[in-house]
């Protein structure tokens, strides 16, 4: 195999993905930046968050990882070769998804084990029995009793479902899962089942996983790694316990804030509108977070910090500078 | 009775034995079960459970708007003192939207789309008589400002898809409020909006509520906009009430060992544990076609012993206070085991 211990599993440099839009019949033709130059690399076993609200572009980063949605401009590596250079069969034994909605994305008309074999039945030629055997193993390794072979998903509950979907997307035995919000569409009590389950397998395959959520609470229990994504960028990435410990950006600062932790003496803070969420058909200039921002200068209105030393933010850049020219150090 | 909460002397709403069944294929569906509770003037009450819990359909219930298929029977069920269960359709119209109101959760699914903001939010006002077109402007431009956005007066010519999520959930919180009504059923108000969103949408709604004294009814799957939110509350097992309490209360001695695990199983409760597997609730909901005996959680709880699969329904037990829990072990002995969960000893 070619990937060595010094080499990441999945290596993004620069990514983008854009779409063109009109905004009217006679305007001018313009782009949306849904991801915009996003370079990131992942080892392998290592278990990774990308966070944000929607819009940020956390979904179309999913796809392009999973070859849906090609990117515009960068590269992108797995084991150390480019993405565009696997075919569609390739790559299904690397990367396969989960996706939010286990109403939507398993097959109604085809049975569980059906739904369980269909990757492997479209990307090997094995004979039937070894089919079957390895639904059967699968289905065990997450926890689906075999009665449920012959069922069909409207039979089965959320959670149950998802484990469908969690074991489809194993049967390859792929190298990569991309996690769309796997829990978001499941009850507490369930979503707490599927989140063990993830993290069980992720380890004892030692799988690499890219969890997306909107939800830092989850995420907190689960990663190592966090990517926290607005309008496009990443704005800071680190290990989860700096940024959930010690949040820099201005921005992971208000999305910790957000967390209603199950406590009644947490007050809600006083409304104050900030504007709420940007336009990304338009982003504003300098730093796109700048407008919501309580710590914004005039840098931040002009010019866009870069991610450096895990954090877009001119604050942190160069604090020393930033407190000479009157600037405060954001503060969770 | 121990089936009452009585809370205050004139509740806004008073709702007794309140069963919701639905008739389906496969026979009767008990969607809830002997649902009490009293609410009063200017409180938050929340109801907080799973999916198919019967949170929603109780409340809709209320509002008449059940499916078809549903039936609701109560021993009574008053809002302001009248009886709404057995109202025909035009009396029940003259009710909604005036003084009692509703939020859904999908804003897109509440605004109709081809008219504009303006139009939808004086229209309730006209059409229950409160004044002239010009007054539901005032009015309209007034609520508009006080949720939140500006240019009040310009956006009222904006139509629903031209506002984000979040604006239109306040358009929907002020269309609300137009006829200042005097309950509002808010069901899951927040789950379809951001992070960042649902924290200032929720802080606009007490504020709101403080400010104009209305009562609210917060449906939610999520505890922590229960703690945030609410004064008191009542958490659904499938379909019945299996703990009611001052919300303080709750989160301080959860008793129920469904509200127990409910709790625990909450990603932002307690210390992060990387390494450490997140409690969970083994096992699933029962099913609710048919007669149901004994405690519905039996089959996934970590208390549950023979006598729980006994009788018809376990009954509601005070315990002090307005807490009452519906479990047949004595409040000692759950708490000892709520303590024992955080290794603590019992």
């Amino acid at each position: 195999m070619l990937d060595s211990a010094a080499e990441p599993v999945l290596s993004l440099r620069d990514v983008e993905v854009s779409f063109p839009i009109r905004r009217g019949f006679f305007a001018k033709p313009g782009r949306l930046h849904a991801v915009n130059k996003v370079s990131l690399d992942v080892q392998r076993g290592e278990f990774i968050s990308i966070v944000g609200e929607s819009g940020c572009g956390k979904s179309t980063l999913a796809k392009t990882l999973l070859g849906l949605q090609p990117a515009t401009a960068g590269t992108i590596r797995i084991n150390g070769r480019d993405l565009a250079d696997y075919s569609r069969k390739e790559l299904a034994h690397q990367v396969q998804p989960i996706f939010q909605d286990p109403y939507s994305s398993l097959n109604p008309r085809k049975s569980v084990a059906a739904n369980i074999a269909l990757p492997l039945i479209l990307s090997e030629s094995l004979p039937a029995s070894e089919i079957r055997d390895r639904v059967r193993e699968i289905m065990q390794m997450v926890s689906l009793p075999q009665r449920f072979e012959h069922s069909y998903p409207g039979q089965m509950s959320g959670g149950q479902r998802q484990r469908v979907a969690i074991a489809r997307a194993l049967i390859t035995r792929p190298r990569i899962l991309v996690c769309d919000e796997p829990t978001s569409a499941l009850d507490v009590s369930v979503q707490a089942q599927i989140l063990n389950l993830l993290k069980d397998l992720s380890r004892r395959l030692n799988l690499t996983s890219i969890f997306i959520s909107h939800d830092l609470s989850v995420v907190r229990h689960l990663t190592q790694r966090v990517a926290v994504m607005y309008l496009g960028r990443v704005v800071e990435l680190g290990a989860s316990e700096e940024i959930f410990n010690a949040p820099r950006h201005p921005y992971t600062q208000l999305l910790i804030r957000s967390i209603l932790p199950p406590d009644p003496a947490h007050r809600l803070p006083p409304v104050a509108w900030d504007g709420g969420g940007p336009d990304p058909t338009n982003p504003p200039r300098g730093c796109h977070f700048n407008p919501r921002c309580r710590y914004a200068t005039d840098l931040c209105r002009t010019e866009l910090p870069p991610l450096a030393g895990g954090v877009a933010c001119h604050a942190w850049h160069d604090p020393d500078a930033w407190r000479a020219a009157g600037g405060q150090i954001p503060q969770l | 009775m121990a089936d009452t909460t009585d809370a205050c002397r004139e509740p806004i709403l008073s709702v007794r034995n309140l069963d919701v069944t639905l008739k389906t294929a496969i026979g009767e569906l008990h969607a809830t079960r002997g649902i009490s509770y009293d609410i009063c003037p200017g409180e938050t009450f929340a109801i907080v459970g799973e999916s198919g819990c019967g949170k929603s359909i109780s409340s809709m219930a209320l509002m008449g708007l059940l499916p078809r298929i549903a039936r609701a029977r109560a021993d009574h069920c008053l809002f302001d003192g009248q009886e709404i269960l057995s109202l025909s359709r035009r009396q029940l119209s003259k009710i909604r939207g005036n003084t009692l109101s509703m939020i859904f959760q999908d804003p897109m699914t509440s605004l109709n789309p081809v008219y504009t903001i303006g139009d939808q939010l004086t229209e309730v006002f006209v059409r229950h008589g409160k004044g002239t077109r010009a007054q539901a402007r005032d009015r309209a431009v007034f609520l508009l400002e006080r949720v939140g956005i500006k240019n009040a007066a310009e956006r009222l010519n904006a139509y629903p898809h031209q506002l984000s999520g979040g604006l239109r959930q306040r358009v929907v919180i002020a269309m609300a409020m137009m006829c200042s009504p005097k309950l509002i059923i808010a069901d899951e108000p927040t789950t379809a909006l951001d992070v960042t969103v649902q924290m200032r949408t929720l802080a606009l709604l007490s504020e709101l509520q403080k400010e104009f004294g209305l009562a609210i009814i917060l449906i939610t799957h999520d505890l922590g906009v229960v703690a945030s939110l609410s004064d008191r509350v009542a958490v659904m097992y499938a379909g019945q009430i299996v703990e009611t309490a001052p919300t303080a209360q709750l989160f301080a001695d959860p008793t129920h060992p469904y509200t127990q695990g409910l709790i625990r199983c909450i990603p932002s409760y307690g210390e992060p544990h990387p390494d450490a597997e997140l409690p969970t609730i083994p096992g699933m909901v029962p099913s609710l076609i048919g007669r149901q005996k004994g405690c519905a959680f039996r089959n996934r709880c970590p208390l549950a012993f023979a006598d729980c699969a006994e009788g018809d329904t376990i009954a509601l037990r005070e315990t002090h206070g307005e807490h009452a829990y519906r479990c047949l072990r004595p409040h000692d002995a759950l708490m000892a085991h709520w303590r024992g969960l955080h290794g603590e000893p019992a």
